[in-house]
């Protein structure tokens, strides 16, 4: 429901790093999606196609990829949860205490390839 | 010439660094602060209401409401007396840290001991917004079915409490309060159920002393 705010927002952190690179032209934006981040990614591509139209990054090829979930525990356990049950991502599957969620909550711009 | 260039910066970065530094002022001025998140017609504003005609006379209390337009709610708390300021997202559909920090400098907190933070009504949009808070309480009400948990768990599983609230109507609206609290509970073991009725009283005291519990807890970092 808040895609377009984001995708506003990748795109100034975007367009920013473009303009400091003296870029002609954006040719590909990769981001990476955590897999519990509340973000539609079909609804995110059209807001960011929509917003690049006619400017540097028009036409640009847009890469998303998935940050799968991760825990950590006291144990020491740092890994994948036991299974895709919310209530999995804050049990430790080797020893059964409360973890942490770590990961899989991120929208991170990855990088850009730019023209100059 | 093409240049791949590193960016890896996180969305919710700037978010986050707004938030921690809401929840450093809100302890410096030792004010406790609780987000309230819920659907629309939860009960998000009444059972705030009733915290501050319970606990106004033990403590000093302040309330931002944030809603999509108009200040409805900012007027039914300005009516207590205590220190309100509204929030309009326009067309957002949840607070952030940034609208929140906005606020914090209109509101008296060298006078205030706990801070509400009435989010914009819907389940899902406010739960990967930090505002700064302390602790977290969503709200459901039996009127939006027995499902409604199961269905949007990822704000169960970033809050500290549910409240399944208007339990007095729950059998004539065909839902089961119990089955609300066993998804919860399913959701994030770990979390605090409440049951309430803001017409009955039903609940009420609970909800009073979970708020005093979660003041006395301060220290404690969300």
């Amino acid at each position: 429901m808040h895609e377009y705010s984001i995708a506003t927002e990748i795109y100034d952190s975007a367009i920013r790093v473009a303009e400091e690179n003296h870029a002609t032209s954006v040719s590909a934006i990769e981001l990476e999606i955590g897999e519990l981040a509340m973000i539609n990614c079909d609804q995110l591509t059209f807001c960011i196609e929509s917003i690049v139209k006619g400017t540097l990054f028009e036409g640009a090829e847009l890469k998303i990829a998935e940050i799968k979930a991760e825990i950590r525990c006291g144990c020491g356990y740092t890994g994948k949860a036991a299974d895709d049950s919310m209530r999995s991502y804050l049990i430790c599957p080797q020893c059964n205490a409360p973890a942490e969620l770590i990961r899989g909550r991120e929208i991170i711009i990855r990088e850009i390839t730019i023209c100059t | 010439m093409h240049l791949t260039i590193p960016i890896g910066s996180d969305i919710f970065d700037a978010n986050r660094r707004h938030a921690n530094k809401n929840r450093k002022l809100f302890e410096s001025h030792g004010v406790t602060a609780i987000n309230i998140m819920g659907a629309i017609g939860s009960g998000k504003t009444t059972l705030i209401e009733l915290a501050i005609k319970h606990l106004g006379e033990q403590c000093r209390i302040g309330v931002i409401a944030g809603d999509v337009v108009a200040d409805i709610d900012a007027s039914r708390f300005k009516k207590y007396g205590v220190p309100t300021i509204a929030r309009n997202t326009g067309k957002e559909c949840h607070l952030d840290a940034h609208l929140v920090d906005h606020a914090i400098p209109k509101l008296p907190l060298t006078n205030l001991d706990l801070v509400f933070i009435e989010n914009v009504g819907n389940l899902i949009c406010p739960t990967d917004f930090e505002l700064g808070e302390h602790k977290r309480a969503v709200i459901v009400s039996v009127s939006e079915g027995d499902d409604i948990v199961s269905k949007h768990p990822m704000i169960f599983l970033s809050s500290d409490l549910v409240i399944v609230n208007k339990v007095d109507i729950s059998e004539f609206v065909g839902a089961d309060p119990d089955k609300m609290v066993n998804d919860a509970k399913t959701i994030k073991p770990n979390i605090t159920t409440l049951n309430t009725s803001a017409k009955t009283g039903d609940g009420i005291n609970a909800w009073i002393n979970w708020i005093k519990a979660c003041m006395q807890d301060n220290t404690v970092k969300p």
